[in-house]
């Protein structure tokens, strides 16, 4: 019984797995079947396959504005499990007509199921539009503008891409670049300029967001698909909120501009055998380094083009082979600049020469054309023979039309002789570690040094100095019985209250008071009056003691 | 020490002028292992190379002596006598701003110069300083401070002149770019002999290499030598 259960069991999982397989189905759904031309719309695909990638078909016939956008949704009802997986795009129609889109296709365990195919109609005017996307589409204009009108082959043209904007745009972008056809094109390095200007009888926002000099190569005019661009519009809906204020929405908009009709007319015919498609104004130019050789000297040649014109599609002249010499493969050197006077710089072929034989060797006249736009004619420029001498007396004689084919030992000797030879090697003693220990000390004991400068000074100590130097003045004075003692007493007493501000000439008892308190004040006054009478009165030894000892109290004070 | 390597020196030149090109690459060696880093040394090390025909070490060794003497007018002329024999595929990077100040301050005056000068300076505002602080108080702390501002001014181009390089250049006859610094990875580019790039890593024997054309790529590091030795 248990084992028939389980048979029906599988069998029921079987079924259902079964009954799974065979729903898988992948649709193809348009948001519109009919729409207008720069129309956004919707396509979508969707399966209920859990597994497989759903391939999109090609959107040839159609623009991919954004996408692919995925989403997958999973649904449990009465314990039935769905899920759908689906992929959508947003897409514009690039021209008008009846388009069928083919098929997307999934492949589930190896079986491809494919999606139905989607008949789209695109109109011109399909569409009514009401006044904002009326609006939102007259605000939102593009323009491809050209330099010239009529180029010849290899002549660079300017296009300008610009966005004339009466109403604010955001997220603006490029959605169908111009390939041009025929032509080698380079975007300008140019920053986006805008500004406004008076367009009509409306101010504009002018937007220059690209600029590419064109260098078209096939006569005819010029081709290629139209610039699509997009944007949001923003335009008054003619409502206003709350606090009286117009009321916005975005509008998404796509606007396209034509390739202007610029005419890319042939060169002329008759174009000298010279010619090798240089087309502006151009110049030749062939520097020698030297055109006399001693020694193992090399000579090194430069033939140049330079000028403004079609410098990135011209090749340089070759260097003919020169007679007596070995010319090694050449360098290569060029800086070409793309702007939108044109193309300008230079490109040159670097050759070195190194002599294999000792005379005089003719370097052949070299005739370059191009087609001069200035002149609408053929231009030849010629730069004249010239004459290259080799005066090494190690090397053999010049032997014209004999056999010189170099032999592997003498491209050895050859590379000997070319390099300089050794160096005197001076070798010193490393002092970099000496001077780097050296160096930091030094700095350190600087900055020791300022820090001492901003120090204070020791002003206290230097005052203390000059008071015991003072005192032991008086000192010895009166211990020797010096009869200038009460002079240099005198003396001391004025050095000492100067420092205060006070005047011996002229200080009063009061003053004194007021500085040291009245007991010091009255001291210091009966002492300078003491010594000025003691100047001119003989006075007594034990006067003298008195004085002395008044006078180193009052100094211990002051 | 200096007498030693003086002789080694000479046995070198010696053994060059024989053609024992191999043997004078040795001796030359055994002097840069002995911390001799003299412009000179590198460029007889760079013929010597360019005798045995290595013109990937002889270019290493040529770029090192412009390193240590830009105005080593002979490692020019070599190093461009070298470069017309390789086939670079690819053009040379170009290092950043303070490496062509480095070169512009050594083409003036070696690193060492520029520090022992800037010792002058120091002793000179040291004296000064000593001098206002005991002797001459009124004198005024500006000369000091501008002595000082010099030497300090000439240290910094001291250190900024000190040889610095990221460049490597390709020794082996080839060497296979990687994705990853693993043979395993998918191989994106294969340089010749001579080609150059700017370090930007080095992990477990891989360099990570830096192109002009801004592209990258992980080598064996035993195919390349930096120039900074």
């Amino acid at each position: 019984m248990k084992k028939i259960g389980n048979l029906l069991l599988i069998a029921a999982l079987f079924l259902s797995v079964c009954a799974n397989g065979q729903n898988i189905a992948l649709t193809a759904k348009c948001s519109r079947t009919a729409v207008d031309l720069n129309e956004t719309f919707r396509i979508t695909f969707t399966t209920n396959a859990r597994r497989g990638e759903i391939t999109p078909p090609n959107f040839e016939q159609f623009i991919v504005v954004s996408g692919p956008y995925q989403s997958s949704q999973t649904q449990i009802i009465n314990g039935r499990v769905s899920s759908n997986r689906s992929l959508s795009y947003d897409v514009v129609a690039q021209k008008k007509g009846e388009f069928v889109l083919p098929a997307a296709f999934i492949i589930v365990d190896g079986k491809r199921i494919e999606s139905n195919k989607l008949k789209i109609t695109v109109k011109e005017g399909l569409k009514k539009k009401n006044n904002i996307q009326q609006e939102a589409e007259e605000s939102f204009n593009v323009t491809i503008l050209s330099s010239k009108k009529a180029v010849y082959v290899g002549e660079p043209i300017i296009l300008k891409f610009r966005a004339t904007l009466f109403d604010p745009v955001r997220n603006l972008d490029i959605i169908q670049s111009p390939n041009f056809e025929n032509v080698l094109q380079q975007q300008l390095d140019s920053k986006e300029e805008s500004y406004r200007e008076v367009v009509g009888n409306k101010v504009a926002t002018i937007y220059d967001f690209d600029k590419r000099l064109i260098l078209p190569n096939t006569p005819g005019v010029l081709g290629g698909q139209e610039l699509k661009i997009r944007g949001q519009v923003q335009v008054p809906t003619g409502q206003r909120d709350f606090f009286n204020m117009p009321l916005m929405k975005y509008v998404p908009q796509v606007a396209s501009a034509k390739i202007p009709a610029v005419k890319i007319k042939p060169l002329p015919d008759g174009a000298p055998s010279h010619f090798t498609g240089g087309v502006g104004s151009l110049n030749l130019i062939r520097e020698i380094s030297r055109r006399e050789v001693s020694g193992d000297e090399s000579i090194t040649i430069k033939l140049r083009i330079e000028g403004k014109g079609n410098l990135s599609t011209i090749e340089v002249p070759e260097l003919s082979n020169v007679e007596g010499f070995d010319i090694y493969d050449p360098k290569f050197n060029e800086n070409i600049r793309f702007g939108e006077r044109g193309i300008t710089g230079y490109k040159e072929y670097e050759y070195l020469l190194v002599p294999q034989y000792r005379g005089s060797f003719v370097l052949p006249e070299i005739k370059w054309t191009y087609f001069d736009l200035k002149t609408d004619k053929y231009k030849t420029v010629t730069i004249t023979e010239d004459t290259l001498t080799v005066r090494n007396p190690n090397l053999a004689a010049s032997k014209p039309n004999s056999n010189l084919a170099t032999s592997s030992e003498q491209e050895s000797t050859l590379l000997d002789e070319d390099i300089h030879y050794l160096q005197n090697i001076e070798i010193k003693t490393d002092r970099r570690g000496l001077i780097k220990k050296g160096t930091l000390i030094l700095l350190a004991v600087l900055g020791l040094c300022w820090l001492w400068q901003l120090a204070p000074k020791r002003t206290e100590s230097k005052g203390s100095n000059w008071r015991k130097i003072k005192l032991r003045e008086v000192q010895k004075a009166f211990s020797s019985k010096d009869e200038k003692r009460y002079g240099k007493m005198l003396n001391a007493l004025e050095f000492g209250l100067v420092e205060k501000g006070l005047n011996l000439e002229n200080v009063t008892k009061i003053n004194l008071q007021n500085t040291y308190g009245n007991q010091i004040g009255n001291e210091i006054f009966t002492l300078i009056e003491n010594c000025n009478l003691a100047q001119y009165a003989p006075v007594s030894s034990s006067n003298d003691d008195s004085n002395m000892n008044a006078f180193i109290e009052i100094w211990k004070t002051i | 020490m200096e007498n030693h390597l003086n002789t080694i020196a000479d046995s070198a030149r010696a053994l060059y002028d024989r053609g024992l090109y191999r043997d004078a690459l040795e001796k030359y060696d055994a002097l840069v292992q002995s911390q001799v880093h003299e412009s000179a040394l590198y460029f007889n090390l760079g013929n010597c190379y360019t005798r045995l025909g290595e013109l990937g070490e002889a270019k290493v060794n040529f770029e090192r002596a412009l390193l240590y003497d830009p105005v080593n007018e002979s490692a020019r002329h070599n190093l461009d006598w070298v470069n017309l024999r390789i086939s670079e595929s690819i053009q040379q990077p170009q290092e950043e701003l303070l490496h062509w100040i480095s070169e512009s301050a050594r083409t003036i005056l070696q690193p060492e110069t520029w520090t022992i000068l800037s010792c002058c300076f120091i002793l000179i505002s040291l004296s000064l300083l000593i001098v206002r602080r005991t002797k001459m108080v009124d004198f005024t702390w500006r000369w000091p401070f501008t002595t000082t501002v010099l030497a300090i001014v000439l240290l910094i181009i001291g250190q900024i002149s000190v040889p610095k390089s990221q460049l490597a250049i390709v020794i082996e006859r080839n060497s296979t770019g990687f994705s990853e610094p693993s043979s395993k990875s998918n191989q994106v580019v294969i340089l010749n002999e001579g080609n150059s790039g700017i370090v930007i890593q080095e992990e477990n024997n891989w360099s990570h290499i830096k192109f002009s054309n801004g592209r990258v790529a992980w080598f064996s590091s035993k195919d390349w030598e930096n120039i900074l030795p």
